[in-house]
């Protein structure tokens, strides 16, 4: 009996010490010490990802008027003159303040380079593309056929002996046979119906009608060139040959031969130029993109890559060129129709061409893999008009920023663009609540920051005065991951519901901004909607995408509009009382459009717009809106502009990238960057945000990131408060004047004077005062206005640089 | 597993220009970094490499241009700081400055297909020469008067070799040629500086598999001569900082190989890699770096821990950072990578993260674990998920004797065998501080316990807990329950009053059942670090159940059955309480093992692993015993009984595990047909 009782006493003894001992270990804490940025390598500063240098030389290349050419109208201000061919069915403008001609189409071909596309495309004002009935396979041959209105015959040799000798070498060009072409005079311009003709084979007589009738309307005004494509005057007369896509003025800016200083502006991400002969010809590959990204709901659906790699879209629906910089430029605005367009990019060299050419090509019907297997064809062309205006850039507005400046000023005019800035800088804290990870028994939550951590964290930094906007993620019962739409109910683990209402109110009364993140348009099963509200595609296949990158929620889904309407309305309805919301963090919804299939019908990406449209602005209307990189249509509802974009897509043809997007929102919208704590190129890359006028934003948590490794959250790997604080408030001293600079400001120039130092100077909207920011990226001291910039710093500098 | 699905997608990846809706910040680049945890997953990290540059064309000094087309090796001189790049399609080595921006030819005449180039540091060229057969060596003097080096004339070389097939090639320091010949499958031929034959090197071998052993047992003398295989031959190397040589072959699970003068690896652990390596390169800190055919990147430690991956494949050549088919990759001396790409060079430039983690590294593999500290600290900052970190900061730590610091980071970092040395010493201090005061107080109680015993002090508490006893177990399912005590005391006569007496109810066998659970939960989460091989994070409650209660009940089952259809005489309840109670020295001892296991190290291993393999052998003993009694059965019969049992478990398993993938498919397909119908609907 003894014995049992020493065994039992010793295993007592022993299991106190095993708990002492564990507490021991577990007792450990101790600060951090700053995150130091140290390199930079001049690899870097030289390569597209940065700016180069601008060839500032005079083109000489401006454009000409033929033989042919009658004036039809001059701008009221007389600033633009335009003439029409009518024989080549050819347009030019004139710039009259600069005296550079632009033409729509090739009005000369040389017959030693020509292709087909060459001698067709390039010369024809308009082209189609079409779809073609083919009865032996009873199923239309879903390759498109284009077909264009001019058609090339290269010269007899006979011919040749009688003609000068420097028409020799070039092809004759006319209107293809059998298309039907009529011109009519209507204000300002001219109207043109053209019934287009199987014109593909060059030098081909069987050219026959394929009944398909466009009316362009081109009209010259104060503010540029139009043209109108009204939907109601498109006619398909036979089911036989049925319209794809159409595409207009291919030739309008376009350069030749890389003869011209200059380059092409694409909307890419942040902004993304071509300069002129930057390659060689040989080398050069076409580009194509389609404006806001790709329609999901017309795709298959093997799309689940797409979390492995970073893809950049075309969020607004314009292009531009510079041919000359500081002389000539051009800005292209696809005015309507955008939600169906793609932009063709074709540097010099491509298909053997000698131009530069980028365009648009507006997309009437698509095609789709019914069920996944059959390819077939929307039946009805998209009801919505087209419609692209071209506005001409001069002298020291011909560059990219004057381009920015340009569609600011389009979108201010036409209302798509208020003023929303604030005079205080600020920085955006992303606080990460709370996610789950896998237990036991199903999933467990992990509260990685409690509101009285957010407190805490937010009080340091007001202590410190540093400006904030505040983004709650993974607020609700379920936490971050896999759970959108969230219920609308606070995680009691991280705070009671009366705490959060208190908090978010007394938030408001200091006057930070305070959003909570959500996801109308992506759901998972988790979530607060059921998956009989899950998209279908035009495929009619649901649209649920598995996301291999992460370990617990996998499966998610595209909403359906409605539900994503309906979800706005519920939320605008129950947010204060359930919430006390003040507003609302959007993702998806500014970003997304695909078409889809509901009740029977085919709906296009326009009536995605129209519910996203309708959902926004009613949340706008109570609540304070930030939506994630949104589409230029959602900048209107946009209060604040989260995850801007500081980089396009690395795509090898590209030259340089600018701050395209963040220009046009400029003094407009304040725009946050993606998250600092991924930055890993160190201090350049806080300096690249003060460039482009992109304020600073960080997430947080009051744990070590490490507690989140095994939730879906673990790219968020570094996070912890504790890390970041010294850096937050490092970098709001060093960049607190250099961004005050950039509020309620529009960019005036921004100038590369040499590699790795960008000058950006800013006009005050309503003081109209200049400032100048001198941006250092190197590792050595530069000066510039009499200032001198310490290596890898900026400093602020009153006045213009010129 | 996350890394599988990575390889596959890289492998299927068409460019669907779609936007992630988890878009994190991102440095320019189009593909994402991952680094591999302590458990062998990818996880996401910062970018370790921007990819800056496409170079496509590089000025000679003869004034042509050279556009880079079949380009087959890169290798960079760090004396020189040149490029040399071996220029199969125009039968020449084509010398770049470090920029690329002016470069010149070398052997124009001469070589007729140049696959592997090297350079010295006094600037002689070596290229491998497939066509010619040869190694040509160039001087730096006179550039048109080559040195050649064929075919080896020994007889070692000549009895295995029919012809000199030069691929790739690198020269140690001494100026002893290591040479990638084409098909050799005795490893690498080595030809020292005066061009004699020395002999192979850093061959490979062949690990035959479990079912090539079975066949070849059983094959017959002809089938056996057609299974002889020879060793897959090295496809590429590179030479260190320290002159070893580093060589790449298509083996799963030593792909990369750091040999030492003797040709032996010492690269014995890689935390991933993969048969389609086609090339290597190593840093000056010592770090390597190979990429497969589909541009995938992996940068290794020295130890063989995957720091980094990223890259990808583009079929287009449109996206700057992702490859087509990569012949080649080179490193210069400032961990700036060049990836010879068909008719490109990419270029990628470290970040500031990844060169924090090269230079932690450094001063680690120097032995300055104190130095390493702060470089370590600043990586943790960027990613508190770096495993490498957490471990050599762990390190650090323990250098710097702040053992409860290091105990923390080497369980972040999953490192058991460290983790076991700092616990050692935290151990120590704690013994030498208290150890003499835990015995003293120790025997003191014993004493004290021992003489109140004799004293009868206690008898009148004894007895106070006798009655308290004899009132519990009044309550008859803990009488049950406790009679697995009595049980374990005297096993023999227990079977015998389980199946006469029923001192036992199926209830409270049950309830040892749970206990049973409950037991390997506990073990799942409470084992000592050291000693615990669970992952916590993914277990569930099938995954616990499958290790504990449902192997033991299909035994049960199956016993049962097999016993009824032989001669066993024992009922159902009878087989499923003895087993349980057979149980009984892992349900009344182990919670001690698993506590024993918070408080030894690994160097004590036994403590653990010997009572662990003591408690199951007495219980699989008694298991014997109880279905001998039960069934009434002679040992022979018995034994007979218990292989036949088994072999039922085997079909079961076989069953259940078809029934699941069938099942799991046919109910896949019904969620997804309603589906549709509603979503339709």
């Amino acid at each position: 009996m003894v014995k049992r009782w020493q065994n039992r006493i010793i295993i007592l003894v022993a299991g106190i010490l095993a708990l002492a001992l564990t507490t021991i270990l577990l007792l450990n804490a101790e600060g951090a010490s700053t995150i130091i940025h140290t390199t930079s390598s001049s690899l870097t500063l030289d390569s597209m990802l940065y700016t180069g240098v601008d060839d500032l030389s005079v083109n000489p290349n401006k454009g000409s008027l033929k033989e042919g050419d009658v004036l039809v109208t001059t701008s009221e201000n007389g600033l633009y003159k335009l003439y029409f061919n009518e024989e080549l069915c050819i347009f030019k403008v004139e710039n009259t303040k600069t005296g550079y001609i632009y033409a729509s189409a090739l009005d000369e071909i040389n017959e030693n380079t020509c292709t087909e596309f060459y001698s067709g495309f390039l010369s024809s004002s308009f082209s189609i593309y079409y779809y073609q009935y083919l009865d032996a396979i009873a199923n239309y041959d879903l390759n498109t056929v284009r077909s264009w209105i001019t058609k090339g015959t290269k010269h007899k040799a006979k011919e040749k002996e009688s003609l000068p000798e420097e028409e020799k070498d070039l092809i004759g060009l006319k209107i293809a046979d059998a298309t039907k072409y009529n011109v009519a005079n209507i204000p300002n311009g001219k109207k043109v119906t053209i019934t287009f003709a199987n014109a593909k084979e060059l030098n081909s007589a069987k050219s026959f009608s394929l009944g398909i009738t466009i009316s362009f309307y081109v009209t010259l005004d104060n503010e540029g060139l139009h043209v109108n494509i009204p939907r109601n005057e498109i006619i398909e007369e036979s089911s036989k040959y049925l319209l794809a896509g159409i595409s207009v003025l291919p030739m309008m800016g376009a350069t030749y031969n890389n003869e011209t200083p200059g380059y092409m502006v694409i909307p890419d991400g942040s902004g993304a130029l071509i300069r002129y002969g930057s390659m060689d010809p040989s080398s050069a590959s076409a580009l194509g993109w389609r404006y806001y990204g790709a329609d999901k709901g017309s795709q298959s659906q093997n799309l689940q890559n797409e979390m492995y790699y970073i893809n950049k879209e075309l969020s607004a629906p314009i292009f531009g060129f510079v041919n000359g910089v500081n002389q000539d430029g051009l800005l292209g605005i696809l005015e309507s129709g955008s939600t169906f367009a793609d932009l063709s990019i074709y540097p010099c060299g491509t298909y053997n061409m000698k131009e530069n050419v980028m365009f648009p090509t507006f997309i009437t019907r698509q095609t789709y893999y019914l069920y996944g297997i059959n390819l077939k064809l929307v039946d009805d062309l998209y009801n919505d008009d087209y419609g692209m205006t071209y506005r001409f850039l001069s002298n020291a507005d011909a560059n990219y920023v004057g381009i920015a400046n340009s569609y600011q000023d389009y979108l201010v005019a036409k209302g798509l663009l208020t003023r929303n800035s604030s005079n205080q800088y600020k920085t955006q804290i992303d606080i990460l609540m709370s996610d789950a990870e896998t237990s036991v028994l199903g999933y467990k939550n992990v509260t990685v920051t409690s509101l009285k951590d957010t407190k805490k964290i937010i009080g340091t930094l007001q202590n410190v005065n540093i400006p904030m906007m505040v983004v709650l993620k993974g607020w609700s019962n379920k936490g971050y991951s896999g759970a959108t739409p969230y219920e609308l109910k606070y995680n009691t683990k991280v705070g009671s519901k009366a705490a959060f209402k208190k908090y978010l109110a007394s938030l408001k009364e200091d006057g930070i901004d305070a959003y909570l993140y959500d996801n109308y348009t992506i759901g998972y099963d988790r979530g607060s909607v059921g998956s009989n509200k899950t998209a279908i595609s035009l495929l009619r296949l649901r649209m649920s995408y598995e996301d291999d990158a992460k370990e617990l929620f996998k499966e998610y889904h595209y909403l359906y509009p409605s539900t994503t309407n309906s979800l706005a309305k519920k939320v605008v309805k129950r947010g204060t009382s359930r919430l006390g919301l003040n507003g609302l963090a959007l993702d998806s919804i500014g970003n997304k459009l695909f078409s889809y299939y509901q009740s029977g019908t085919m709906y296009t990406r326009k009536d995605c717009l129209d519910q996203y449209l309708d959902a926004v602005s009613t949340i706008q209307g109570k609540y304070e809106t930030a939506f994630y990189q949104p589409n230029s249509y959602m900048w209107k509802y946009t209060n604040t502009y989260l995850d801007m974009d500081v980089y396009a897509n690395p795509i090898y043809v590209y030259t340089d990238n600018i701050p395209l997007i963040p220009y046009i929102l400029k003094g407009y919208i304040d725009y946050f960057g993606p998250y600092l704590n991924f930055n890993s190129v160190g201090e350049i890359g806080i300096l690249r945000y003060l460039d482009y006028g992109c304020l600073p934003s960080y997430i947080l948590t009051d744990s070590i990131s490490h507690e989140l490794k095994y939730t879906d959250a673990v790219d968020y790997f570094t996070t912890a408060f504790s890390d970041w604080k010294d850096e937050i408030v490092r970098v709001h001293e060093k960049y607190e004047a250099g961004f005050n600079a950039t509020l309620a400001s529009k960019v005036v120039s921004r100038i590369v004077p040499e590699v790795g130092v960008s000058i950006v100077t800013y006009q005050n909207l309503d003081s109209g005062a200049y400032q100048t920011l001198i941006i250092n990226y190197t590792t050595a001291e530069k000066e510039y206005m009499s200032v001198k910039v310490a290596p890898q710093s900026y400093q602020v500098v009153g006045g213009r640089y010129v | 597993m996350r890394l599988k699905k990575i390889i596959l997608f890289i492998l299927l990846l068409t460019l669907t220009i779609t936007a992630s809706i988890y878009v994190k910040a991102n440095n320019g680049n189009i593909y994402k970094t991952y680094t591999s945890d302590a458990s062998g997953n990818f996880i996401p990290t910062q970018d370790a490499y921007i990819a800056v540059k496409t170079i496509k064309e590089i000025p000679l000094t003869n004034s042509s241009l050279y556009t880079i087309k079949d380009a087959d090796d890169i290798y960079f001189n760090e004396t020189l700081k040149q490029f040399y790049i071996a220029d199969r399609g125009n039968h020449r080595v084509v010398v770049a400055s470090a920029d690329f921006s002016t470069g010149f030819e070398v052997g124009s005449e001469i070589l007729k297909k140049p696959q592997g180039v090297f350079s010295s540091p006094d600037g002689k060229i070596y290229v491998a020469d497939y066509d010619l057969k040869q190694v040509v060596i160039f001087d730096p003097a006179d550039f048109t008067t080559p040195t050649y080096i064929g075919k080896p004339t020994h007889p070692l070389y000549t009895e295995s070799s029919a012809e000199f097939l030069p691929l790739k090639i690198v020269v140690d320091p001494v100026g002893t040629m290591y040479i990638v010949d084409s098909g050799n499958a005795n490893g690498l031929v080595t030809i020292t500086k005066d061009g004699e034959f020395s002999g192979y090197f850093g061959a490979n071998y062949v690990k035959p598999s479990f079912s090539f052993v079975v066949k070849f047992l059983f094959a017959t003398k002809e089938q056996k001569k057609q299974m002889y295989v020879s060793p897959i031959s090295p496809t590429n190397l590179a030479i260190d900082e320290e002159g070893l040589i580093n060589t790449i072959s298509s083996i799963k699970g030593s792909a990369v190989k750091r040999l030492n003068i003797a040709g032996t690896n010492l690269m014995t652990h890689l935390s991933w890699d993969t048969t389609e390596f086609v090339d290597i390169a190593i840093s000056p800190t010592g770090t390597i770096y190979c990429i497969t055919k589909y541009g995938g990147i992996s940068e290794y430690d020295r130890e063989g821990n995957e720091l980094f991956y990223f890259g990808g494949h583009d079929t287009t050549n449109t996206w700057i950072g992702l490859s087509r088919s990569p012949s080649s990759i080179e490193v210069d001396d400032e961990h700036s990578l060049y990836v010879l790409d068909g008719t490109t060079v990419q270029v990628y430039v470290q970040t500031e993260f990844a060169s924090l983690v090269h230079e932690a590294l450094a001063l680690y593999n120097e032995g300055k674990y104190e130095e390493s500290r702060v470089p370590w600290q600043k990586v943790l900052q960027m990613n508190n998920m770096f495993d490498l970190a957490h471990r050599g900061l762990g390190n650090a730590y323990l250098r710097e004797m702040n053992y409860q610091e290091a105990l923390k980071e080497f369980k972040l970092a999953k490192d058991t065998a460290a983790y076991s040395n700092a616990y050692w010493e935290v151990r120590n201090a704690w013994l030498n501080n208290y150890g003499y005061g835990l015995i003293i107080g120790l025997v003191a109680l014993i004493v004290i316990i021992f003489v109140l015993a004799k004293v009868h002090v206690l008898d009148k508490a004894k007895a106070k807990l006798v009655v308290l006893r004899d009132k519990i177990y009044k309550v008859k399912i803990i009488e049950e329950v406790c009679y697995v005590g009595h049980f374990i005391r005297h096993p023999l006569d227990g079977f015998y009053e389980i199946k006469f007496h029923n001192k036992m109810s199926m209830a409270s066998a049950t309830i040892l059942y749970i206990w049973f659970f409950i037991l390997t939960l506990l073990g799942s989460f409470f084992t000592g670090f050291v000693f615990n091989t669970q992952d916590t994070q993914t277990l569930t409650v099938i995954n616990l159940l499958l290790q504990s209660v449902i192997p033991v009940l299909l035994f049960v089952l199956c016993n049962y059955l097999i016993s009824s259809i032989t001669d066993g005489s024992g009922r159902f309840r009878d087989v499923y309480i003895g087993t349980i109670c057979s149980l009984a020295p892992v349900l009344l001892f182990m919670p001690i093992v698993i506590i024993l296991s918070n408080f030894i190290v690994a160097s004590e291993a036994f403590l653990y692993t010997m009572p662990k393999l003591v408690l199951w052998g007495w219980s699989f003993g008694l298991l014997f015993f109880m279905i001998k009694d039960i069934e009434e059965l002679q040992v022979g019969e018995n034994i007979k009984n218990i292989v036949l049992t088994v072999l039922t478990m085997l079909l079961f398993i076989a069953f259940a595990f078809l029934a699941y993938i069938l099942g799991k498919q046919l109910v896949t397909f019904i969620i997804n047909l309603i589906g549709e119908v509603f979503s339709r609907g």
